[in-house]
């Protein structure tokens, strides 16, 4: 004898709703009143938060650029050009340092960042975009004198 | 014994300028000194870190601006109350107190956020030349100006004139017309 319609009385049962409930209260710990403990004020609590996560990446990561223009532009000032003529004649002559290398030249390597302003002040009165400065920084080797 | 923490206490150390603002634009002079109180003219500036440097100005009394701007330019204050707002004149501010004018300029090219109070403290403005002796034995170096303070006729030697190279001269009988009055107009 075969029970067909038992079958159909197998029904999946429904899913605790704790889980669903906690995974939303694990991200609202600690917030304030009932954002922390009730849930559909901490399900757009939660939410809030987690866009204003996804802003902020972005943020950081430009504000620190930010942060390493200005101190490149301040520590190229030092030795007489502004940072757009640093980064500029950085890429014509291919040297690839990024923004936060060059940062961190300028803060613990001076004399290798000195060296390379000299490049660039070199790259830039054989261009013919320097008509102020004819002569050179000394110690610099281009292509055209070897 | 390394000396690392003393090169660290150098790097650090709280730098005093002076800067001389005989002639010099108010807002030029804004624009260059806020750098340097918030610490940016530095490469190891950070925000947090509070690393502006004391300046000390002076001749704020001979500070320049351009025609009738003087008389243009108007500082403008309200209490808060009503009937509260006032409108003055630059010239009118700068005979009541000479540093006034130097000190909304770089108090207000500075932003505003919480650090600006403690940044302005560190900005000593002197009318002219005299600055007390405590103040001045701390200034470690000068910043350069920003135009440069041209010789008045007054202070050319009568030789130095006399030498000075002429196309030509003119005839004894010519008559030289004088210039024209500059017109002000008062606010």
């Amino acid at each position: 004898m075969v029970f067909l319609t038992a079958v159909k009385l197998l029904r999946q049962p429904v899913p605790d709703p704790w889980w669903k409930r906690h995974r939303i209260f694990q991200l609202s710990k600690y917030f304030y009143g009932r954002r922390r403990n009730c849930y559909g004020v901490a399900f757009r609590a939660v939410h809030k938060s987690l866009e204003q996560a996804r802003y902020v990446r972005k943020k950081k990561a430009s504000d620190f650029r930010q942060l390493c223009i200005l101190r490149i532009h301040s520590a190229a000032l030092e030795h007489g050009i502004p940072y757009n003529a640093l980064i500029s004649n950085m890429l014509k002559c291919n040297i690839a340092l990024n923004r936060p290398m060059l940062a961190q030249l300028a803060i613990y390597e001076p004399r290798t960042f000195k060296s390379l302003v000299d490049v660039c002040k070199t790259k830039s009165i054989e261009d013919g975009i320097d008509t102020v400065n004819r002569l050179p920084p000394p110690h610099v080797i281009t292509r055209g004198m070897l | 014994m390394s000396n690392a923490r003393v090169k660290q206490w150098a790097q650090f150390a709280r730098f005093w300028w002076l800067f001389d603002a005989k002639w010099q634009h108010p807002k030029g002079i804004a624009e260059k000194v806020k750098l340097y109180l918030m610490g940016k003219h530095k490469p190891i500036y950070h925000p947090f870190s509070d690393c502006g440097d004391q300046v000390v100005i002076i001749n704020t009394r001979h500070v320049a601006m351009k025609g009738d701007e003087w008389f243009r330019k108007k500082f403008r204050h309200h209490t808060g109350y009503p009937r509260g707002f006032s409108e003055w004149p630059a010239w009118v501010v700068q005979d009541q107190d000479p540093t006034k004018v130097v000190w909304k300029y770089i108090y207000h090219s500075i932003p505003q956020k919480p650090q600006r109070s403690t940044i302005i403290e560190r900005l000593h403005l002197f009318p002219d030349e005299e600055v007390p002796p405590d103040i001045m034995k701390n200034v470690a170096a000068q910043m350069r100006q920003l135009r440069p303070v041209p010789k008045t006729l007054s202070e050319y030697t009568n030789e130095e004139i006399d030498n000075f190279p002429r196309l030509f001269e003119w005839p004894d009988e010519y008559i030289i017309k004088p210039d024209r009055p500059v017109s002000i107009k008062a606010a």
